[in-house]
């Protein structure tokens, strides 16, 4: 199947993008990487009358550590983070659990803050930010809110699930929030694992 | 272990850290001990049923990994023997 007919717009600016959800309200989507957004309008289980493509912003990229914070861009693609040195040193559980994320394809494209405002219950990332006590930085019109992952997970949850009882991740693209930035904080002597059961992983960090 | 998080996804709507792992802080982790914390932890999952796996089956699986990844965490072999738990 194909998508139904939708106007596009390629937003310039993070504030940019904003004004344009804002204009457009429940109609509007946000496209990141596509990953989730695209298959879910293909299927026709969503039907944007706009899509709203961030994919230029550039101020939504980079992964960077200043003092004891890792910052990483909503941009940021699963192979980014495969590959970063940086998280490597500083997030190891990240580097191992984006080997578990779907596949090559998809990592080429899918971008951290796609998959967590996908919020799917099953995936790898929101888990590993739940893990590492990591803050969502989001911007909206009422400007940027700092969010931890735990209530930021569950916030995605109240936003999927209008219905009781429905598990589907697909309804939760709604959000007319633009994920900027998300972090983590990066405590001394820390390891972390990850561990997959079947066709599920679960990461686990602990601190010595 | 002074401190430890740990998040369990495809076990409810959202991913979730277990309340369980408290139990593993400040404390000499032998087996037995372990094995209490996993199944507190399953106590405190309410996972789904669905195509993928039944309620109970994630709840078991959550345990088994519970325990192998204190094990591997604290590179303690012992705590893993059985491989289940």
């Amino acid at each position: 199947m194909k998508a139904s007919a939708f106007s596009y717009a390629r937003a310039t600016s993070v504030m940019n993008a904003l004004e344009l959800l804002a204009a457009h309200g429940d109609k509007a989507k946000v496209l990141s990487g596509g990953q989730s957004l695209i298959p879910a309008m293909n299927l026709r289980l969503i039907s944007p009358e706009l899509v709203v493509d961030i994919g230029g912003v550039a101020e939504l990229r980079g992964i960077a550590v200043r003092g004891d914070v890792l910052t990483i861009g909503a941009l940021t693609r699963h192979v980014d983070l495969l590959k970063s040195s940086e998280i490597a040193e500083h997030a190891p559980l990240l580097t191992e659990a984006i080997a578990h994320v779907a596949h090559p394809a998809v990592r080429n494209k899918g971008t951290l803050g796609g998959s967590l405002a996908h919020a799917d219950p099953a995936a790898e990332l929101p888990a590993c930010m739940l893990a590492l006590n990591a803050t969502i930085i989001v911007s909206g019109q009422s400007g940027e809110r700092r969010i931890a992952a735990e209530d930021f997970s569950r916030e995605s949850m109240r936003r999927r699930c209008p219905r009781k009882n429905c598990l589907s991740p697909l309804n939760c693209m709604s959000h007319n929030k633009i994920l900027r930035i998300s972090s983590a904080n990066l405590p001394g002597g820390t390891a972390t694992t990850r561990l997959r059961a079947w066709r599920r992983r679960r990461p686990s960090e602990a601190r010595f | 272990l002074t401190a430890l998080r740990m998040a369990f996804f495809a076990v409810g709507d959202r991913p979730l850290l277990a309340k369980a792992a408290g139990r593993l802080l400040n404390v000499t982790i032998t087996p037995a001990l372990l094995s209490k914390a996993s199944t507190a932890l399953a106590d405190e999952l309410d996972p789904h049923d669905d195509q993928q796996a039944s309620a109970s089956m994630r709840r078991h699986l959550a345990k088994v990994l519970m325990a192998r990844s204190v094990s591997a965490l604290l590179r303690r072999p012992d705590l893993n023997a059985g491989g289940a738990v």
